[in-house]
């Protein structure tokens, strides 16, 4: 077994948070699928990768995009109009780090209270908590590899808590 | 009590590894496996401690957590670690352990004279003594009984060490893992779900190592290395020793510490030496076993008195002898089991005294021990040492002794039964019931996913554990003889129950005589069970004598419920990695790193790091603000403000949204037109202020105070949520969304029509408060014309990737006005000069109209606080206003000082600074009726330094009131 842990940080160019009104989060899932070429948005907790785009369901008609593409968010504002939901760009709010290795679960989990074993959390799921006083989303890509997102401010102490978490098990990061 | 090594080996000890260490600065040795009380036993020194109250001399009193004498400090500077139980100290090399509690020595203990006062140190000591008396009298005294009473001291160095913290989920959680807990980890681990077992010892085993029998045919040491085998081998068993599950919390979630490196003397590089843990469990198993019970007679606290099973381990598991001299005094067959366990190990056991008149025979098998039936150990005595015991017939029904006999002997050990472990049980609020056969207190059905198992449920005996398994001569149950405290002929003699706050009977029946009664009230008054060892041998025997002064039996006396934590836990490990840097999360800006390089002093606001002054050639703080601030005024200077909060307010009802929470109007404010508004909280004060931004008919951008920005989006929330659900609004934290900076000063549309091509900068094309889209370098930005600084000036927002760009290019553009950058000093300044409100003004007490905004508010429609903002306490005319004051004496005014009118107190001073453009030291304050106090004299006074001065009291609009400069 190995005690090694991968993180590197992708950068993503678009993500965009849209929230539906109680009234129109039919009509939003239905565009956004139709989008996505879906036939189903994720359930609430759960995320899909489909077009270059992960979508992730935070909560009930939250929706949240991540994508390598740029300009993401002119082409939703586009199909949903303010009638049906809120846009909002929040593109340079956050940064993701991914973590990846045998370890890594362990590792989150110190400052995650909350259980992320297979069991518990299954690969392609997502969650919304705080590590070290950090709010973060977490989406689940495969056991014990994740995509982490604080926000930008806090990045860096987050980072930082990565590190100084990985030398307290004797982690090797790379 | 003179202890030495047996030629038995002990279980536990590597021989091969001698050890030395210090206790109170004398070398001592050991081996590799002791503890520091087994150690210090075999050294023949039992002594480690003073009492708490009396300062008696303690020796040894058992081999575990339940230590209640023993109490030590542990390494030293900021490694120090006090009341220790030393029966629980692993011994490493290097080790360096003191005595605490006593002065000069622990064997000439000055404070030992308490014991000459002791008959007025009785419970109640403290109501008795100091009510009534006035409070001069008891600071006088408590100096001096703060030095006399007391534990060990707490160092005063920062811990070097690490601590951590870290979460575990597991289905079933096993504590304790003796023969129940290994037994349940065994049944639970072919099941398939992830077992946690974890136990506070360095070795798993329990009471097994005592155990004579056999079990499935092994010996108890075999079973225990083959089944920790077979729990390794499954992956989903965790195994974990030293550590102590302390606290059963709501929602089945236990809080444990795991000792990771205390037994080392320094931990590795990275290592923490102690993590805290926060278990949640689908289930827990609770088999945290039980621990001998005292005996309660006279002279029960002298040195050489200890409990039977402790030193059966000592003996068993150390090779460790507790005496040359050894009688055991029992009310149960445990006594004689152990009797014989330690001749067989070597230990001289001579005498065997039991209460019980009528005693198995089988018991009686060892020619060369004195079994002496139908009596009772009345008294011992020795002073630092046992010397002699006093035994006589116990009539049980009429509770009476006959005549005394002396036995001379050097160790008492006494085993009055067991006392099962139930705290855990207890903490999660079950109430526990009495078990009569025990005579203690065992579960009640649980009421959460729990269930315990063995001898915390009276199951002591390997049949009644391992019911499925062949049990082979198992030790026999202990069935204690009921027994509450022992007469004595010398009714001077203590008997103690809670040896580690000096609890005796005597103080009992005081309580008892004074009307405390209840089980609650006897603990409080007595300090019964409240020291660190939570009355882990004193409960018990507390209650059984309680019962007995009352008439009752003990379960109508009742048991307090138990609380955590079940062991003390030390404050590093429940601050974890939130200590130092790490004491909280940082926020950096885009541009951190820029102002570092040039030479910002950054300063947190809330957890923002901003630049506070960037200092040039040797400056001071004041120099360097006061020359950013006078850049501003006279040229063009730069302040990053992407701490500012920013919320993304947007739906079709977000203007109806915004008319509701700011007081004045915003249902009109025209796309492209930021408003300043001013928030109230429900009760009429105000909340927060800031601008909002008209981006499009349905969206705003809202810009709060940096330390009020999550306060504000969850008030917005909570009103969207729960107070006007019909509303279609969403708000959105877009704090780290955008980078933004000000340029202010005469030179900055100057300095931003450099650079920026696309957007037209005149009055008509960017008007005051207009907010308009642009690039710089092709980079979008978002320019809006606001000013906190009282000179003409812009915002400018750019996506926060983008910040560092941004900032250098206006920076690049503003050389030739010689832009400065500044800080957070010069920002106060700028807008103290012009009485421009910020957080000392916002302090949760002010409205509207006490900072000179009241005509702000609209009388035209509803809002938040709009109601309670007229009541009387808000609109008095008393009330402080704010004003401002200029020092007569050019000295610096203090924040925070106090503003006298004459002798009377009439209000402080909120904001401070020296004024460029005044020349003057100025300030910002709240006085009673400021209004009509404008060309006052007032004395500020700061107390805390003893200084004064004298203050004209003005207009707080100190420069350009008609603000003509916005327009420069």
């Amino acid at each position: 077994m190995s005690d090694k842990i991968l993180i590197n940080e992708p950068h993503f160019n678009s993500m965009v948070l849209i929230k539906s009104w109680p009234d129109s989060s039919e009509i939003m899932n239905k565009i956004l699928e139709k989008y996505l070429s879906l036939s189903q948005l994720p359930k609430v907790g759960e995320f899909i990768f489909q077009d270059n785009i992960y979508c992730a369901t935070l909560s009930p008609g939250h929706i949240m995009l991540f994508s390598f593409r740029e300009n993401l968010c002119p082409e939703i504002t586009k199909i949903i109009l303010p009638e049906i939901a809120a846009i909002i760009d929040v593109s340079h709010s956050r940064r993701g780090l991914r973590i990846q290795g045998k370890s890594s679960t362990n590792l989150l989990n110190k400052g995650i209270a909350i259980n992320l074993s297979e069991d518990n959390f299954p690969e392609l799921g997502v969650l919304q908590s705080s590590i070290h006083s950090i709010g973060i989303i977490l989406l689940k890509l495969e056991p014990n590899n994740y995509l982490i997102f604080s926000y930008r401010s806090f990045f860096d102490s987050f980072y930082a808590w990565v590190i100084d978490s990985a030398k307290e098990y004797g982690y090797a990061l790379s | 009590m003179s202890g030495s090594r047996l030629k038995h080996h002990g279980q536990f000890i590597n021989y091969d590894k001698p050890i030395k260490f210090t206790f109170d600065g004398k070398e001592y040795h050991g081996f590799l496996g002791d503890t520091l009380a087994s150690a210090m036993i075999a050294n023949g020194k039992i002594i480690l401690a003073r009492s708490f109250k009396y300062h008696r001399p303690r020796g040894i009193f058992s081999a575990g957590p339940e230590e209640p004498n023993a109490l030590v400090s542990v390494r030293s500077d900021g490694r120090l670690e006090p009341n220790s139980p030393a029966t629980t100290i692993e011994l490493y090399d290097g080790l360096d352990a003191y005595s605490q509690n006593a002065w000069p020595s622990l064997s000439f203990d000055i404070m030992s004279i308490n014991q000459v006062f002791s008959p007025l140190l009785v419970a109640g000591f403290y109501y008795k003594t100091f009510m009534g008396t006035g409070q001069k009298f008891w600071h006088f005294c408590e100096h001096f009984i703060r030095r006399a009473a007391g534990m060990g001291k707490a160092g005063l160095e920062a811990d070097p060490d690490r601590y951590e913290k870290s979460n575990i989920f597991s289905d079933v959680l096993i504590i304790g893992g003796g023969p129940a807990g290994l037994s349940a980890a065994l049944q639970a681990a072919s099941n398939g779900e992830t077992i946690t077992l974890v136990d506070e010892n360095k070795h798993f085993g329990g009471s097994l190592y005592e155990e004579q029998g056999t079990i499935d045919g092994k010996n108890s040491s075999s079973w225990i290395e083959d089944t920790l085998k077979v729990l390794s081998e499954y992956d989903n068993v965790t195994m974990m020793t030293r550590t102590t599950v302390y606290g059963y919390f709501d929602d089945n979630t236990l809080g444990a510490v795991e000792r990771v490196a205390d037994h080392k003397e320094q931990p590795r590089k990275n290592e923490p030496r102690q993590r805290h843990l926060k278990i949640f469990a689908k289930h827990v198993i609770i088999a945290t076993g039980s621990l001998e019970r005292p005996i309660v007679f006279a002279g029960n606290d002298t040195p050489g008195v200890m409990l039977a099973n402790a030193a059966l381990r000592y003996a068993n598991r150390y090779g460790v002898c507790v005496g040359d001299n050894v009688a055991i005094f029992t009310n149960n067959d445990d006594g004689y089991n152990t009797a014989h366990q330690l001749r067989n190990l070597g230990v001289n056991v001579t005498t065997v005294i039991d209460v019980r008149k009528k005693v198995d025979q089988t018991l009686i098998t060892d020619n060369n021990i004195k079994y002496i039936t139908g009596n009772v150990v009345t008294s011992a005595r020795g002073g630092k040492a046992l010397s002699v015991i006093k035994i006589a017939p116990y009539d049980m029904p009429t509770k009476t002794i006959g005549k005394e006999k002396k036995i001379k002997i050097d160790t008492l050990l006494i085993s009055g039964g067991y006392t099962p472990t139930i705290n855990l049980c207890s903490q999660t609020g079950t109430p526990a019931v009495f078990d009569n056969e025990i005579q203690s207190f065992i579960p009640g059905p649980p009421t959460r996913k729990w269930e315990a198992c063995g001898a915390v449920v009276g199951n002591f005996t390997l049949e009644e554990i391992f019911i499925d398994n062949k049990i082979k001569n198992g030790n026999k149950k202990a069935i204690p003889f009921a027994l509450t405290d022992i007469p004595s002929s010398n009714n001077s003699a203590k008997k103690f129950i809670d040896f580690q706050h000096d609890v005796s009977v005597t103080d009992l029946k005081i309580a008892y005589t004074e009307g405390f009664r209840s089980v609650e009230h006897l603990k409080r008054y007595t300090t019964l069970g409240m020291a660190a060892d939570q009355g882990k041998t004193s409960n018990m025997n507390a209650l059984a004598i309680m019962a007995e002064l009352r008439g009752v039996t003990i379960p109508e006396a009742g048991t307090t419920r138990f609380r955590a934590p079940y062991k003390p836990v030390a404050l590093g490990t429940l601050a974890g990695r939130s200590v130092g840097n790490n004491y909280r999360v940082i926020r950096r800006t885009p541009m951190h790193d820029w102002h570092l390089a040039h030479g910002a002093d950054m300063i947190e606001a809330g957890i923002w790091y901003r630049p506070q002054v960037y200092k040039k050639n040797g400056e001071t703080i004041t120099d360097a603000y006061i020359r950013e601030a006078t850049a501003v005024r006279n040229s063009v200077g730069i302040v990053d403000v992407t701490s500012l909060g920013k919320i993304d307010v947007q739906g079709p009802d977000a203007a109806e949204f915004l008319n509701r929470i700011y007081a004045n109007a915003f249902l009109k404010v025209p796309i492209g037109k930021a408003r300043y508004g001013v928030m109230l909280r429900e009760d009429g004060c105000m909340f927060d202020d800031g601008t909002s931004w008209r981006l499009s008919e349905t969206q705003f951008l809202m810009t709060t105070t940096t330390a009020n920005a999550a306060n504000v989006l969850s008030e917005m929330e909570r009103l969207l949520t729960l107070i006007w659900p019909k509303l279609k609004v969403h708000v959105s934290s877009i704090s780290d969304q955008w980078a933004g900076m000000a340029v202010a000063g005469p030179n900055s549309r100057n300095t931003l029509e450099k650079v920026i091509k696309d957007i037209d900068f005149s009055e008509e094309g960017l008007p005051f408060m207009g907010v308009t889209d642009g690039t710089i370098n092709a980079i979008p930005v978002k320019v809006s014309r606001l000013s906190f600084s009282g000179e003409r000036a812009y915002e400018v927002f750019t996506a926060t990737h983008h910040g560092i760009t941004i900032w250098k290019n206006i920076i690049q553009a503003g050389a030739d006005f010689n832009i400065t950058p500044y800080g957070t000093e010069a920002l106060g300044t700028l807008r103290i000069e012009k009485g421009h409100i910020s957080g000392p003004e916002l302090d949760g007490r002010t409205t509207m109209s006490d900072v000179g905004l009241g005509k702000m508010a609209s009388s035209k429609k509803r809002y938040v606080g709009s109601v309670l903002k007229e009541r009387i306490g808000l609109t008095d005319k008393m009330r402080k206003t704010m004003v401002g004051l200029i020092s007569h004496d050019y000295q610096p005014l203090k924040a925070g000082s106090l503003v006298l009118e004459g002798s009377k107190n009439i209000g402080h001073l909120t904001s401070t600074t020296y004024s460029p453009a005044l020349n003057k030291y100025i300030a910002l304050a709240l006085i009673q009726d400021g209004n009509t106090k404008i060309g006052n004299t007032v004395t500020a006074v700061f107390p805390l330094k003893n200084e004064k001065s004298s203050a004209l009291v003005v207009d707080p609009h100190f420069y350009d009131k008609e603000g003509k400069r916005l327009y420069v």
